[in-house]
């Protein structure tokens, strides 16, 4: 035989399929070796039994428990994209027409845009326009609101008053608001209280 | 990324990207996929269910509350492995300062203190959950390996059960490759002693 027997950590190295500058002549040595080989197969024994040892589980609530405890955070960015994603269409047709849409706006929007550049006076107008009647449809609606709420004579009595008027009884009618807010809460909590 | 992704055949690094955008299904799926691998590798080391499931539980949670700090150099196998063991080396040394003298207290002076100071221990009885964790643990090969060193037992559970390299435990375990090598090799020496008298 032209080789010694194996060493202990050798049959290690070979068991772990350690590949060195002798394995070669460790393996030849093997081959021809009947007392090398029946220790390395008792040794391999070993590692089959280790490797074919269960995997113990926790009891069945183990994942509920822990998910419990571990806080699931979403950062902002993925948060905002996922809101966009929700608003993009499932279907093909559907996203197709959306995007044409999209395009139909944007181009129209640019044409606006490119139109009140070059007629600054006429845009200008067209806005003073637009402002006077958003003001008067706002003031239209407040108007209509007060008047189903405290009647027609309260409404004229409050326009009588002029400005400074409107704002005493706009404070008054905030104030009672924040009260009867701040009494809930009083109330509310008192509630909790007790039923803790 | 689509919530709709298949989660169970997703590589660990995309799963821990996912849990890192907040999907709530990629902690769920980290926990399916390692909860018994580690598991069973603290169970092994503290041999007993209860806190096995304890110091897991604390693995988990703590994994997941930081994945924010994984960092996708290492193998998430790896890290969890880590802090599994480091949680029941801890919780081994801890049990280990907290163990009383049943002598009684070591100040004592005359015969009658260390009697009223010592413990006595009534015979106990096996409880039915203790009963069937000595027959889940009770084969001659779990025997043995309940006798070796607690570092020895992860290194040996890492290489044989969960198949890791010497490298990947060396990482995971903080310790120097040629430390590995040989608490594996002095590991399996003592396991073949213990299984060759439990034979004779």
């Amino acid at each position: 035989m032209e080789h010694r027997h194996l060493l202990p950590d050798e049959f290690e190295d070979i068991i772990d399929g350690e590949v060195g500058e002798n394995t070669p002549a460790l393996r030849a040595h093997l081959d021809q070796c009947d007392e090398c080989k029946a220790e390395l197969a008792k040794r391999s024994e070993l590692s089959t039994t280790l490797e074919h040892l269960a995997h113990h589980g926790p009891a069945p609530l183990f994942s509920y428990r822990v998910m419990s405890q571990v806080q699931v955070f979403e950062p902002w960015h993925v948060a905002l994209r996922d809101s966009v994603r929700r608003l993009v269409p499932r279907t093909q047709t559907a996203r197709w027409i959306a995007g044409m849409t999209a395009v139909m706006v944007a181009t129209l929007m640019t044409v606006a845009g490119i139109w009140a550049a070059l007629n600054t006076e006429s845009a200008w107008l067209f806005a003073e326009v637009g402002v006077k009647r958003v003001r008067a449809g706002v003031l239209g609606s407040i108007k209509g609101v007060l008047e189903t709420v405290f009647g027609r004579d309260a409404l004229n009595a409050l326009e009588g008053t002029g400005m400074m008027g409107t704002l005493i009884a706009a404070s008054i009618v905030i104030g009672v608001i924040l009260v009867a807010a701040i009494g809930f809460r009083v109330v509310a909590l008192a509630s909790r209280r007790r039923r803790s | 990324m689509a919530p709709f992704l298949d989660l169970v055949n997703l590589p660990d690094a995309d799963l821990v990207a996912l849990a890192q955008q907040g999907r709530e299904a990629a902690y769920r799926e980290i926990l399916r996929r390692y909860e018994r691998p580690v598991f069973s590798l603290i169970f092994r080391m503290v041999r007993d269910r209860e806190t096995a499931e304890d110091l897991a539980q604390d693995s988990f949670i703590k994994v997941l509350n930081h994945i924010d700090r994984y960092r996708p150099e290492f193998k998430l196998s790896s890290w969890l492995f880590k802090i599994a063991n480091n949680v029941a080396i801890d919780h081994l040394r801890k049990r280990h300062v907290d163990t009383i003298s049943m002598d009684g207290s070591p100040h004592a002076r005359t015969a009658a203190e260390i009697e009223a100071t010592s413990i006595e221990i009534a015979a106990k009885q096996e409880t039915a959950l203790e009963e069937m964790e000595n027959k889940e643990l009770g084969s001659a090969i779990e025997r043995a390996i309940s006798q070796l060193r607690p570092e020895y037992k992860a290194c040996i559970m890492l290489r044989h059960v969960e198949g890791r390299s010497y490298e990947e435990i060396a990482t995971t375990l903080d310790l120097p490759l040629g430390t590995v090598k040989t608490y594996i090799h002095r590991a399996r020496h003592q396991l073949r002693d213990a299984l060759e008298s439990t034979r004779e």
